[in-house]
């Protein structure tokens, strides 16, 4: 039976995370970009959202859309506040759903110390492959294995508490592993200075050579994995949708309180169906989200193969990204000089935005638009 | 058509690019930093092997070319932002004296220009409002008449070396109630009493070393000789405003030169780093990057052709073709060029975000020149009246 409605859980959900990253995590943004590093003020504030705590697989809630609406809902606040949750909640996605009673007892506790433990996932690898495509390989060795490949946008690397490292074994299969410490693994770029983003010292690259890991840090394989590395994926995404959405809102404003030749910005078709596009792919991406994490999480229904469920998520990931590009782009244009100075927040999320569009990133999905 | 630049002015722009990947472009991140000029910025533009206008050398100029001026400008800018912004900054005369040039009478000229063009010094422009910018018909900053004087009251932002400028010519209304009609030019000096440099250099995206200062004017009382075109001035200063914009547009197809030259070093800079991962790639997604790099080379070469026939209107026709051709080419190309950049970073992931390489703030740099000297917006409504008559693009 369709149903396009959201819960009113949902709803509530959405409304009071968004209102609270505008209020409490936006006006953070200077500071954080500042100092590149997520001080206790943001810990603070994020544990002050109560709705986002009920909706936090660190907490142990196993509710994919309550994940990603927390996410979207986040990235009208600061994007580096904004994607530091998601990314760490996306290492607490693949334990909650797939890890085992002891690993859980073990490890999700450990997002219970901070807003923002430091959670690294070693899943993208660059280069537009998707999680089916991965090349880094777990191979049998005894009672463990050894693990070889390269990783990239490792969030938190050399810092996190704990470490999600998602392979293919020798037949091809996803198989992901969690690890206490990421010795062994060599990072590059984590320390560089970038764009944005500066609180969560992002890795260019993890090389992961020979590194032996015990059968205990296998999570469980299968459908469940390839479902809930979607998910992970498309949070990121839903991270993208929610800046998008924000920056967009915040231009639109602008245009009906901006008078120019007489009248508000918005009265002038080359501003508002600018934004009126800009509405209508969010909207689109938005839906377009809901589909694929329904349809990733009803478990019940027809099974997905790794390229289907690749096939689903892939080109919202696509869009989501693409979206954000635009509405960083017009956020800034649309305010004239005062987008580009650093008052207003869509002077950071242009600075954000290629950062993010690149962390998950297929030239197939994403092709280059120029006239 | 025969868009063949002469051997000379490609030896020129080529010459200058060598010159300033190796010299100019290792001080680009601190300048970018310390949102200033490199110290010894003088003594690295001397070493320079081509001639460049100097704001502080009295007498220097680019060199001419068969190509004509407008064709050679564009190879300029494109040439020195491939190398880095900081370059144009550490040249950068400013505008307010061509305004002066435009408007002022004999006198004023005389008074402003001539010393600029021969001694050296820079000028600034106020024309951006914080409540006024694309719609330079809603200057709020006021000029009344006191006897022989003219009292000046507002605030400017984005105003181009107003921090550091000899003097600035300030845009203000002298009648709120007329329009268009009553935004008139005045010189006001730089230690004039009621001048107050509010930010020396604006918090900014990009372009960080180029002065943009806001300014607030006190009570800030000139001669009414200051105002341009006071008395025997051109026909232009009947209309200040109309007159500043008409300069604004000979730039235009420069600023877009500008971002190609952000943007090519992109390209090029992304180039050579993925042939380095061509390896990494699946063979179907690498033939797919080969094919973009190639689209955004001849993105770019689209951009081009426009700014040469922008610039080749001007010299040869200063008609309408040559006003739309000039919004075409500065519609077109910043935003190309910012495309291709972004594009850029993402293919090198965060790689392309890191600031050991310069793409992050050849994406910022870029954003402004879609939107200082005419937005996007105002280009389309520009070419649109152009086309359609008054009447589009309301």
């Amino acid at each position: 039976v369709i149903d396009l409605g959201l819960s009113p859980a949902h709803e509530r959900l959405r409304s009071d995370v968004r209102a609270a990253a505008v209020d409490t995590l936006r006006p953070l943004r200077h500071r954080t970009d500042a100092d590149g590093c997520l001080s206790d003020a943001v810990s603070k504030a994020l544990l002050g959202i109560d709705a986002l705590q009920e909706a936090d697989p660190g907490q142990g809630t196993v509710d994919a859309a309550a994940f990603c609406h927390a996410a979207e809902s986040l990235g009208w606040g600061d994007p580096s506040i904004a994607y530091a949750w998601t990314t760490t909640r996306q290492v607490a996605w693949l334990l909650a759903t797939c890890g085992s009673d002891e690993q859980k007892d073990r490890y999700l506790s450990r997002f219970g110390d901070s807003a923002i433990t430091p959670a690294s996932l070693l899943l993208y690898e660059g280069f537009g492959r998707a999680p089916a495509e991965l090349t880094t390989v777990a191979r049998r060795d005894g009672d463990g294995w050894i693990l070889d490949g390269e990783k990239t946008a490792v969030a938190f690397a050399g810092q996190g508490h704990l470490s999600v490292i998602v392979a293919r074994d020798e037949e091809g299969a996803l198989i992901a592993f969690v690890l206490d410490s990421l010795e062994g693994v060599a990072f590059a770029g984590e320390n560089d200075r970038r764009i944005a983003l500066s609180g969560v010292a992002i890795a260019s690259a993890a090389a992961i050579q020979g590194l032996r890991v015990g059968d205990d840090a296998v999570l469980s394989a299968g459908t469940t994995l390839e479902r809930a590395v979607g998910v992970c994926r498309l949070a990121l995404a839903a991270t993208c949708l929610g800046i998008a959405d924000a920056t967009t809102r915040y231009a639109a404003d602008w245009s009906i309180e901006r008078i120019a030749f007489g009248r508000p910005l918005a009265g002038f078709q080359g501003v508002s169906f600018v934004l009126a596009d800009l509405f209508m792919e969010i909207e689109s991406t938005r839906i377009g989200l809901g589909n694929a994490l329904s349809v990733l999480s009803a478990t019940d229904a027809t099974p997905l193969d790794a390229g289907q469920i690749d096939e689903l998520v892939s080109p919202i990931v696509g869009q989501a990204s693409h979206l954000l590009r635009d509405a960083a782009r017009e956020g800034v244009e649309l305010m004239g000089v005062h987008g580009v100075i650093t008052e207003h927040p869509a002077e950071l999320i242009f600075r954000a935005a290629p950062l993010l569009a690149s962390i998950d990133f297929d030239p197939l999905h994403n092709p280059l638009v120029v006239r | 058509m025969d868009f063949e630049l002469s051997p000379e002015l490609t030896e020129f722009g080529r010459t200058l690019k060598e010159w300033g990947v190796q010299a100019i472009r290792p001080y680009a991140r601190r300048a970018d930093e310390e949102h200033s000029l490199p110290a010894n910025a003088a003594d690295i533009v001397d070493t320079c092997p081509v001639p460049l206008p100097r704001f502080d050398r009295p007498g220097s100029a680019l060199p001419s070319f068969s190509d004509g001026d407008g064709v050679r400008d564009l190879v300029f800018y494109e040439m020195s932002s491939y190398c880095d912004a900081w370059l144009s900054e550490a040249l950068n005369a400013g505008i307010g004296h061509t305004v002066v040039k435009l408007l002022g009478n004999p006198d004023q000229v005389k008074k402003w220009y001539e010393p600029i063009a021969t001694r050296g010094g820079r000028t600034a422009f106020g024309m951006s409002e914080p409540g006024a910018g694309s719609d330079t018909g809603g200057i709020t900053t006021t000029a009344v008449r006191h006897g022989d004087e003219w009292v000046i009251n507002g605030a400017k932002m984005y105003c181009s070396l107003g921090a550091v400028a000899d003097y600035i010519v300030v845009f203000a209304t002298t009648d709120k109630a007329a329009g268009r009609s009553a935004i008139k030019a005045f010189v006001v000096e730089r230690d004039n009493p009621g001048v107050c440099v509010v930010r020396a250099n604006e918090e900014k995206l990009g372009l960080r070393c180029w002065v943009t200062s806001q300014m607030a004017f006190d009570d800030c009382v000139v001669p009414a000789a200051n105002l341009l075109g006071s008395a025997g001035g051109s026909a232009a200063a009947a209309s200040g405003q109309s007159a500043a914009l008409n300069a604004l547009n000979g730039n235009r197809p420069n600023v877009s030169a500008i971002s190609i030259g952000f943007a090519q070093a992109a390209l090029d800079t992304t180039t050579e780093l993925l042939s380095e991962h061509r390896g990494s790639y699946p063979p179907h997604r690498w033939s797919l990057v080969r094919t973009q790099l190639e689209n955004m080379s001849a993105a770019l070469d689209r951009s081009r052709r426009l700014n040469y026939v922008a610039q080749w209107n001007r010299t040869y026709d200063a008609g309408s073709a040559q006003r739309r051709a000039a919004s075409i080419a500065k519609a077109y190309g910043p935003p190309t060029s910012e495309r291709v950049i972004r594009y850029c970073m993402q293919l090198l992931g965060p790689e392309g975000t890191s600031k050991d390489i310069l793409l992050e703030k050849w994406y910022r740099d870029v954003k402004i020149l879609d939107i200082f000297e005419g937005t996007g917006q105002i280009m389309r409504m520009l070419i649109s009246r152009d086309m359609m008559g008054r009447a589009a693009a309301a």
